[in-house]
């Protein structure tokens, strides 16, 4: 069931250009320059229920732009979205209703107040019901551990403690989809876990849909199924997350201890990348041979003694992705 | 049929009610966290409030009336747009920020609440700083009725009570139309002084000392006459040059309610514009 | 002094990119003009003179004392709280710059802008309504001037000092407001302080404030002697100097206070 539709969604903006020095802020006064800024580019998605996607692209690509979109805080230019059928323009009540938010850089919660106090009022605006707000508080507190800091004002806690406090806040009406902009920045590894963590099982759980927009490849690599690779406002990649990367990254490696420094490892479908007196890296692609067949006859030629395979860095993969696609557009906003 | 109509708009009522209360009720909470701010302010007020009604008091020891308005007349005028001011700085003042609102994605946040945004931000925040507004204006105002000789009937009031709020209503909703403004500049802080001092010097004199035109203008297209200058004429008596079609006790509330309709208006205007021009 | 320069400049550029601003600052300075002179026409309308100023002399009185108030506009306050309040201020006492002359370089750039936005524009526009009194002669004019700017002098030092309070309150609430009112009733801004009580008038003239307004407009309409002239020349530098060696006292101590609690 195709719970999130893009069609062709586009954003432009008109930025004015300021020139400078004193003339060039009396010319800007009396004759302003303006500028079209493509931010996004005729994006098209359909994503699934109980899916977790993930949004990346580098700066100002064109996700938050997107996902502002999606979210209905923004209108877009052209194109259309729907959620669960629902444009969020026309009936922005109706489907904020079944959303939850969490914006890394922006609270949702009270700065001055306990934490515990922006729920209440998360109560009251979404009609949740006694019964339904215990459950889900006693959820949160069993997978965030909510309770421990639920009496403490926003503004002293750490930002994994206030990260925690705004996914139960997204999450207190029981929304279907979920959208995360940047949840882990900032977070220590026991954060992120956690974080991980809640997203995984609120989504097993309830199959909730989950948009992540991520710059941490380790995000990428626990969570998303799926990733949508978004560059100078248009998306770039969209598929199973295996996929993308054996078309990027269908490298090997595997790195062999030899007897001894000097013997030149020859093989039909590895390349030698690398020798460093007894260690010999060697690259093979997977599609053309499995790493068994490889070390056997491998092993069978030379005196290895040690052997290791390594996989391909989702990080090395992203690069190769945001390099094929540098060209000389400019996506300036975010 | 038209029970369960019924029942539905009490149910909506009930609904807006309570997170009217509870927001307003954090919003306080949040200012009491900081007292020293709330006490400085609380000895700051009565004395600018001072300084205005000085000013009057010299102007007219040195020339006995301005325009026919004796100084009793010009305190009750004083008074009775002061608490009209202090309601308005308690309930709406956050018109007044509304480029802080839009700077700092506020608004993006009430964007994803299912809840109409007009009434979110009239909600979010109840200015506990301006009960030291409205204590002045009432002392003031006390004071003026003593000296006009005001008669405290059950009608005159209600008449007042009626009329202070209609009052408010029309000062809030002059500030959110035109604060809106930042909807699209992202700054509204010149709008508001402008605005401050424009109603300063409407609410606090008589307006029959600014010429026909001026007039006319202040009563048609910005009604600020209506706010403290024709009720006063009503209650003391004076004549106002002006054939109003009823008695300011109604007119005020009225036109009240028309201005809030209108800021309503363009409060969502501007937002659509935010909307399309993002932050 | 190119940097001092520079800061005005800067000062300057930004304003002027805020066009909207531009405008409604003129629109205020506009309507506070046109309310005084109907006040006064009003008050007027039956009398010759009050305390001895004529009509046409309060009228004057009142239009150079607006276009005088768009030009005297102090930022300083609101800098210093506002550095003060994100801490950055630390940092400012590290560059190597004076920054008492850093922050008078700005108020001076945004009211050489204010000449510009607001005090040429509303001088052009009343024109229109009300007759824009000239000054007596060229000499007068000049000492008119003189007066004016050690006006400015004795405003911005009692901003600033105002202002430096805030390194031990951080939060100044209202007395930024509360001075501006304060100015507003015994500066003679608005009344000339020959209108008030003869006590009151004692008591203020051992104090700064009526030297800001109420001495430039009076040498504008001619109102007193050559002597007086000389005398209240004399009055406002004594109080700007004096002004100055407050402010630079206040000033140190409040680095010494920084300096200890780490901005």
């Amino acid at each position: 069931m195709i719970v999130i539709s893009a069609d062709q969604l586009s954003k432009k903006f008109t930025v004015i250009r300021r020139e400078k020095g004193l003339k060039g802020a009396l010319s800007s006064l009396i004759h302003p320059e303006k500028i079209t800024v493509n931010a996004v580019d005729n994006v098209s998605l359909k994503i699934e229920k109980g899916e977790i996607v993930g949004f990346i692209g580098p700066n100002g690509a064109g996700k938050s732009t997107t996902v502002k979109m999606m979210t209905g805080i923004l209108h877009p230019t052209s194109g259309s979205v729907e959620i669960n059928g629902l444009s969020p323009f026309k009936d922005r009540k109706k489907v904020v209703r079944e959303l939850g938010v969490v914006f890394g850089q922006r609270t949702q919660l009270y700065w001055d107040l306990r934490l515990g106090e922006s729920f209440e009022l998360l109560k009251r605006i979404y009609q949740i019901s006694d019964s339904m707000y215990k459950a889900n508080m006693k959820q949160m507190d069993e997978v965030l551990g909510i309770n421990e800091f639920i009496h403490i004002p926003v503004r002293q806690l750490s930002l994994g403690q206030r990260m925690r406090g705004e996914l139960a806040a997204a999450m207190l009406h029981s929304p279907p989809v979920l959208f995360l902009d940047e949840p882990t920045i900032g977070l220590d590894v026991e954060g992120k876990h956690s974080i991980r963590k809640f997203i995984r099982e609120i989504n097993q759980r309830y199959g909730t849909t989950v948009i992540l927009t991520t710059h941490d490849l380790d995000d990428v690599e626990q969570l998303c199924s799926r990733l949508i690779v978004i560059n100078h406002g248009r998306i770039v990649e969209d598929g199973p997350l295996q996929d993308i990367a054996e078309r990027m990254a269908p490298y090997r490696f595997l790195v062999l201890e030899i007897a001894s420094p000097g013997i030149g490892i020859r093989h039909p479908l590895a390349d030698t990348v690398r020798q460093n007196g007894n260690q010999v890296w060697l690259r093979f692609r997977k599609s053309e041979i499995s790493a068994s067949r490889l070390i056997s006859d491998l092993c069978y030629s030379y005196p290895v003694l040690d052997l290791k395979i390594k996989e391909p860095d989702i990080e090395d993969m992203i690069r190769e992705l945001y390099k094929l696609n540098d060209k000389t557009g400019s996506g300036v906003c975010n | 049929m038209y029970l369960s109509r019924v029942a539905e708009y009490m149910d909506k009522l009930r609904y807006y009610l309570s997170v009217a209360s509870y927001s307003m009720k954090l919003s306080m909470k949040k200012q009491l966290e900081y007292p020293m701010e709330i006490i400085s302010c609380f000895a700051m007020i009565p004395m600018m409030y001072a300084t205005g009604i000085l000013l009057l008091y010299f102007l007219t020891q040195n020339l006995k009336s301005i325009g026919g308005w004796t100084f009793p007349q010009l305190a009750f005028l004083y008074g009775i747009g002061d608490l009209s001011h202090g309601i308005m700085v308690v309930f709406s003042v956050q018109n007044w920020f509304l480029d802080r609102y839009v700077n700092r994605g506020e608004f993006d946040r009430m964007l994803l609440r299912p809840l109409n945004v007009f009434f979110q931000f009239s909600v979010s925040y109840v200015n506990i700083i301006g009960i030291m507004d409205v204590l002045v204006g009432l002392s003031v105002f006390i004071y003026s009725c003593v000296l006009v000789k005001f008669s405290w009937t059950f009608s005159n009031i209600v008449r007042l009570v009626v009329i202070i709020l209609g009052a408010a209503l029309i000062r809030s909703s002059i500030f959110t139309i035109f604060c809106s403004v930042a909807f699209w500049t992202k700054r509204c802080s010149a709008v508001t002084a402008l605005m401050n001092d424009m109603l300063e010097r409407t609410t606090l004199y008589p307006m029959t000392i600014y010429p026909r035109l001026l007039q006319l203008m202040l009563t048609l297209i910005i009604p600020v006459a209506f706010i403290s200058f024709f009720p006063s004429c009503c209650f003391l008596g004076i004549d106002s040059s002006f054939r109003l079609p009823a008695d300011a006790a109604v007119m005020t509330p009225a036109i009240g309610i028309i201005t809030f309709i209108l800021a309503q208006a363009v409060f969502n205007w501007g937002l659509r514009n935010y909307e399309s021009s993002g932050s | 002094m190119g940097a001092y320069l520079y800061l005005a400049k800067m000062k300057l550029m930004a304003f002027l990119t805020y066009r909207f601003e531009v405008i409604t600052s003129l629109g205020t300075n506009l309507i506070i003009l046109m309310a005084s002179v109907f006040l006064w026409k009003t008050a007027y309308s039956g009398t010759d003179a009050i305390s001895g100023v004529t009509e046409s002399q309060m009228l004057t009185y009142t239009i150079i004392s607006v276009l005088l108030s768009s030009f005297f506009s102090s930022n300083i306050e609101h800098s210093l709280q506002e550095r003060i309040a994100q801490g950055n201020i630390a940092l400012d006492f590290l560059k190597p710059i004076n920054l008492i002359f850093a922050y008078l370089s700005e108020d001076i750039g945004i009211s050489m802008s204010s000449v510009v936005s607001k005090l040429i524009p509303v001088l052009i526009i009343s024109a229109l309504f009300v007759q824009v009194p000239l000054p007596g002669s060229w000499l007068s004019f000049l000492v008119f001037l003189i007066s004016s700017m050690l006006s400015y002098l004795i405003l911005w030092l009692i901003s600033a000092l105002i202002a430096v309070l805030c390194f031990w309150t951080v939060q100044l609430g209202e007395l930024k407001t509360v001075k501006d009112g304060i100015i507003l009733l015994i500066s003679g801004k608005i009344i000339p302080i020959r209108m008030f009580p003869k006590w009151m008038q004692k008591v203020l003239s051992f104090m700064p404030f009526q030297y800001v307004y109420q001495t430039p407009l009076s040498i504008y309409i001619n109102r007193i002697t050559r002597q007086e002239i000389a005398f209240s020349l004399f009055i406002q530098a004594i109080w700007v100097l004096f002004l100055s060696l407050a402010l630079i006292m206040l000033w140190n101590k409040a680095r010494k206070h920084v300096f200890i609690q780490g901005g």
